[in-house]
């Protein structure tokens, strides 16, 4: 097996061509590692494979491909990336923000603090997410939500992480919640991670981070520093990643991509 | 006035040194035998060439043999403790033709095979608890059958209180190679600790958890020993702290491990939600431990502060011997279950 890691995503239509911009970011900073994207059309600078149909439904998909299809590639770590996404400088090694865990995703912000101006995260009351964390085993004051746009999983833990998030699924679903990716993504992160606090966004922001609010609205992140608004408490939080989850530029990403 | 005469015991299985049913057996032994007329009833006619086991056993002047070889009527208790083959193998329900009062004792947060079936059916007489915690869990699949809460007696003199010197700080775990003890994160959790300079000291590891973390690199740090790789005090006596994180579907009904941990003075880590909780004075003989920084911020106190390290092992051990431990109250509530 090759040690290291390579970045990898699931695209079709508009977001194949954000991925088109989203490597082209990549390679313009100095990033040469490989891109293993599902597609279904040609990706200058990827590795392409086959999409055929995809569930998109919930996202879900990000987590039978990562057990039935990346599995299959001969690296030790997957980092994927949401298609929206854009390298404003080299990230350096990425797998610094592992700290040993066999997967991260970036903990955004604990959903019970009594500060928090949502009620809810993805329909489901912030106390009911806690205790349903709490019941499946999570051992922590904290319970955190995450964004689903990037994370990295050690390709040994892949079934351990598939199989958590499933249990996960199955066991809200069972109490009237069918979550999406994140909820999932976050549970089993939190399983997984050792020490939850090692994996905010305040402690990797120099990594990636989503510009969720729209800081980079219908532009290209430029590299400059920008806040982060915390998704439940409204605080504002300077960051500068090197790669940005450009989730409200995708006009702009389909306009850097070309003809 | 005349002695009462001794409960006559006959048990249904067999000592060990290894796993928590059969090593409390070994215990309750030590404990019980000047004050029951004892007989050993292992489930296999292999046991009882063990030599070590029988000179044991001889030495404490209790009797042994099978099943088949007793007389056909018996009078007294027949006792068995988290023995599968109890059911499975029909020995309760031989035990119960001979005229025994059968009394079970699961010691797991659940019921073994055959168990409920046996109660259905009219054969378990008596049921027996670890704790409270075990009680609230298993008394609805009992119906009205008596219990009593026995606990889990060990005899200190078996885990000797040492002082710790280890040339590195030491921090480590010994249970049964169960994948539900272990909780996901198992490693990266120990290491995340972040303490200074420690070695990772695990015993009873096996092939089932390599598998389980083998997307792990286990540095120099790390120790993974077989089960009995080295004695149990040895080991124990090697660690400063006992950190016990739990697999998140596993509840622990007691926690014989940590009680023996603190009699050799390693200082216990654990979470809430088990009965551990109550075997520690929070603060006081270990932490109890609601979130990773907790953890954390115990496990580096503890290492930076030797003199408060120090009388929290001591204290750990006292309160092991002269509360959880204590011999006389111990004593009591099992002549009790006997009456």
């Amino acid at each position: 097996m090759r040690s290291g890691y390579c970045y990898w995503t699931v695209v079709d239509g508009e977001y194949a061509v954000m991925a088109q911009t989203m490597v082209n970011s990549a390679r313009q900073v100095g990033v040469f590692k490989e891109f293993h994207i599902w597609t279904d059309r040609s990706i200058q600078g990827a590795v392409c494979h086959e999409t055929g149909q995809v569930e998109k439904w919930g996202c879900l998909f990000k987590l039978t491909f990562l057990r039935d299809a990346v599995r299959q590639l001969n690296y030790e770590y997957f980092v994927w990336l949401d298609s929206d996404t854009y390298f404003v400088r080299h990230p350096g090694n990425v797998l610094r923000v592992l700290k040993g865990s066999p997967i991260h995703i970036t903990l955004e912000s604990d959903v019970c603090l009594p500060q928090s101006r949502r009620p809810e995260w993805w329909s489901c009351p912030n106390a009911q997410f806690a205790a349903l964390m709490r019941s499946k085993g999570v051992r922590s004051k904290a319970f955190f939500n995450v964004n689903g746009g990037f994370f990295i999983v050690h390709r040994d833990a892949i079934e351990t992480v598939f199989n958590l998030a499933y249990d996960f699924w199955q066991f809200s679903r069972g109490q009237g919640l069918t979550f999406n990716d994140e909820p999932l993504l976050a549970y089993a992160m939190q399983m997984l991670c050792g020490n939850p606090y090692a994996h905010t966004l305040r402690q990797t922001a120099d990594l990636w981070a989503s510009d969720w609010t729209g800081c980079f609205q219908d532009r290209l992140p430029d590299g400059q520093a920008w806040w982060f608004i915390d998704y439940f408490t409204e605080e504002k939080i300077p960051v500068n990643p090197a790669i940005v989850h450009a989730m409200r530029s995708k006009q702009a990403l389909l306009a850097a991509a070309g003809p | 006035m005349q002695p009462l005469a001794k409960p006559k015991l006959f048990i249904f299985g067999w000592p060990s040194f290894v796993g928590g049913a059969d090593t409390k057996l070994a215990h309750l032994l030590v404990l019980l035998h000047e004050h029951c007329d004892i007989t050993v009833v292992p489930n296999e006619g292999r046991h009882i060439h063990n030599k070590t086991w029988t000179r044991f056993l001889e030495k404490l002047g209790v009797k042994y043999g099978l099943l088949d070889r007793l007389p056909a009527k018996l009078t007294g208790f027949g006792l068995s403790i988290s023995n599968q083959c109890f059911f499975t193998h029909r020995i309760a329900h031989r035990a119960k033709e001979r005229g025994l009062t059968i009394v079970w004792s699961s010691e797991m947060m659940w019921h073994h095979q055959g168990e409920l079936e046996a109660v259905r059916d009219g054969l378990i007489d008596k049921v027996l608890y670890t704790s409270e915690l075990q009680m609230q869990v298993l008394s609805p699949g009992y119906g009205s059958l008596p219990g009593a809460i026995t606990g889990n007696y060990i005899d200190p003199s078996y885990f000797p209180f040492k002082e710790r010197r280890n040339e590195v700080f030491a921090i480590g775990r010994l249970s049964r190679a169960d994948l539900a003890k272990y909780p996901e994160d198992f490693p990266v959790f120990y290491e995340s600790l972040d303490l200074p300079e420690v070695r990772f000291r695990v015993m009873a590891w096996d092939e089932k958890l390599r598998q389980k973390y083998r997307w792990h690199r286990f540095d120099s740090r790390w120790e993974l020993l077989k089960a009995e790789q080295e004695g149990q005090i040895g080991f124990l006596h090697s660690l400063d702290l006992f950190v016990y994180p739990l697999g998140h579907n596993f509840t622990e009904s007691w926690g014989r491990s940590t009680v023996e941990a603190m009699l050799t003075g390693a200082i216990p880590l654990v979470p809430p939600g088990h009965n551990l909780e109550n075997l520690l004075v929070d603060g006081e003989t270990g932490f109890v431990c609601g979130d990773f920084l907790e953890y954390q911020r115990h496990a580096h106190a503890l290492f930076n502060d030797r003199p408060m390290r120090e009388a929290m092992a001591q204290r750990c051990h006292e309160h092991a011997v002269h509360t959880l431990c204590n011999r006389e109250e111990h004593l009591m509530l099992w002549l009790e279950v006997f009456q």
